[in-house]
């Protein structure tokens, strides 16, 4: 455990090192991260507004709300980068971190944590400009800001040990993309990205409820906006952990068989 | 004619090159469509809970879209491969070989890398135009669609300046990449069309980056809602922004030092 958190800080500040040297790209490429949800917040707040003022349960300013909030889980779940072990395992790169005396695993999961450190400072200033640019209303609650702290890192580790996981079948074949290009096509809509879940017909309702993909997104946003009973609070960071619970289990069987499947070219 | 000639070699070279890799299109042509599907699943659920969007009707977005997919796969077919090279060459000092050439440079570099597989795009793109067009059941002729040939060449022809402009700049600015980056994410507000956005962001997008000219008006052409105004605006835009990136890219080139230097 202590040679664990030692690897975490090490890799947590090389990383947290690099990438302060490169600011201004940094500062660029969350201006990039805006573009999304302002384009569909004001697609939902012309819909809003041409319904009378309201669609499914959201007001314009609260679309607004929605969008603003939107930007600050989605930066913090953004996991795994699904390409990267089709790469190091066509590669070969893999080998030398296969001889290491820690799971690949943790050193990616430090390396990431560490541009959370970076993106969540530049943050600040993107959440300030939304709000000026377009006016969001949000009824804060206590207890419930306090409940999205723990969600928030669940929806993290859940999203990223789930495209782990994913990203090693990769071991079997080289091309993952198509299947990640799916994935991510669900997710979508109905993990909340284009449009609160409520927005949808019923029936993509139920499938998003049976599926893992709002407990990264929607279920945190849900309870920045305070749209939940503390029961409802309670339940949602029980099936998150469940989700959570499955991933890994999912992540060690994959790992376990792919890892004798590989066959380094070179090394 | 001569020019007509360069771009004919260069397109059956890149042509030959693409065709060893035949398996690359049946992915592109699964990334087309799975794209295309997720846009009109997202068209849908507007209109789900709307009947109109700013005044368009679904059918009319439709045309959007398919204008969307066409002047994207040009983007990405020919500018967006042909400035990333440049780009690089500028860094590396590569530029060299292509400067030795006896040919006008800024063509070169303007064909410089093409990725032909991402045509596909263009023909899905026309496919849905004409599709959204027979459904709205206007009857769309000779005049609209000479209108709609000149709004899109003109809207083609500014997206190519403001590349051409941006990766200018990389002779003074070494890393471009995000801003490159950037840049390709605000394309995606051109989905929706214009009027949707507020005042000072429709501005960003018809002034600063030709998403308006290169989506949003040649879809109005289709839609009955085009202005001589707006055409004519379009077309002296297009012809001063291929002037202005040209002066810049010569001003640029003489900044460039090569590799050897």
């Amino acid at each position: 455990m202590r040679v664990l958190r030692n690897v975490y800080l090490a890799q947590f500040r090389t990383y947290l090192a690099e990438n302060f040297q490169y600011r201004v790209q940094l500062g660029i490429s969350i201006l990039g991260i805006m573009v999304e949800p302002v384009i569909y917040m004001i697609v939902w707040i012309n819909v809003a507004e041409a319904q009378g003022g309201a669609v499914a349960g959201y007001t314009a300013s609260e679309f607004a709300g929605y969008f603003v909030a939107w930007t600050v889980v989605r930066q913090f779940n953004i996991g795994w980068s699904p390409w990267g072990m089709e790469h190091r395992i066509r590669t070969g790169e893999l080998s030398p971190q296969l001889l290491r005396p820690v799971h690949p695993f943790h050193i990616d999961t430090a390396t990431l944590l560490g541009l959370k450190v970076v993106t969540s400072l530049a943050l600040i200033p993107t959440i300030v400009l939304l709000t000026l640019l377009f006016r969001p209303e949000i009824h804060f609650v206590p207890w419930s800001l306090v409940a999205f702290l723990p969600s928030l890192i669940l929806a993290f580790f859940l999203r990223h040990v789930l495209m782990y996981a994913m990203s090693l079948t990769a071991f079997w074949t080289t091309r993952v993309t198509a299947m990640f290009q799916i994935f991510f096509a669900f997710e979508f809509f109905l993990s909340g990205r284009i449009a609160p879940l409520t927005v949808l017909p019923e029936w993509a309702q139920r499938l998003a409820a049976a599926l893992p993909f709002q407990w990264s997104l929607y279920f945190p946003l849900e309870l920045v906006l305070g749209r939940l009973t503390p029961e409802q609070a309670l339940a949602g960071l029980g099936t998150q952990a469940i989700w959570l619970v499955a991933s890994v289990a999912m992540l060690l069987l994959i790992w376990r068989f792919g890892v004798r499947r590989y066959a380094a070219v070179g090394g | 004619m001569r020019t007509l000639r360069l771009i004919w070699v260069f397109l059956r070279l890149s042509a030959l090159n693409e065709f060893q890799y035949r398996a690359n299109l049946v992915m592109q042509l699964f990334n087309s469509v799975l794209d295309l599907s997720i846009g009109l699943a997202g068209l849908a659920l507007v209109f789900y809970h709307t009947e109109s969007l700013a005044g368009w009707l679904p059918e009319e977005l439709l045309v959007v879209v398919g204008v969307h997919v066409l002047t994207g796969g040009l983007l990405r077919t020919v500018i967006q491969p042909s400035m990333g090279k440049l780009m690089e060459d500028i860094g590396e000092g590569t530029l060299d070989y292509t400067l030795t050439k006896p040919e006008d440079a800024q063509l070169l570099v303007s064909l410089g890398r093409m990725e032909l597989w991402r045509s596909v795009d263009v023909l899905l793109g026309i496919g849905v135009i004409v599709y959204a067009s027979w459904q709205l059941g206007q009857n769309v002729g000779l005049l609209e669609t000479a209108l709609f040939s000149l709004a899109l060449i003109s809207g083609s022809l500014l997206i190519y300046a403001f590349w051409l402009g941006l990766t200018t700049s990389a002779f003074w600015v070494v890393r471009m990449w995000a801003v490159f980056e950037f840049f390709e994410s605000l394309y995606q507000a051109g989905r929706w069309p214009v009027g949707i956005y507020p005042d000072w962001l429709r501005i960003g997008l018809t002034f600063l980056v030709p998403v308006a000219f290169a989506v949003t008006v040649p879809s109005e052409a289709l839609t009955d809602r085009l202005t001589p105004n707006t055409l004519v605006l379009a077309i002296v835009l297009a012809f001063g922004a291929m002037l202005l990136s040209r002066l810049f890219w010569r001003i640029g080139l003489r900044r460039y030092s090569g590799a050897s230097a």
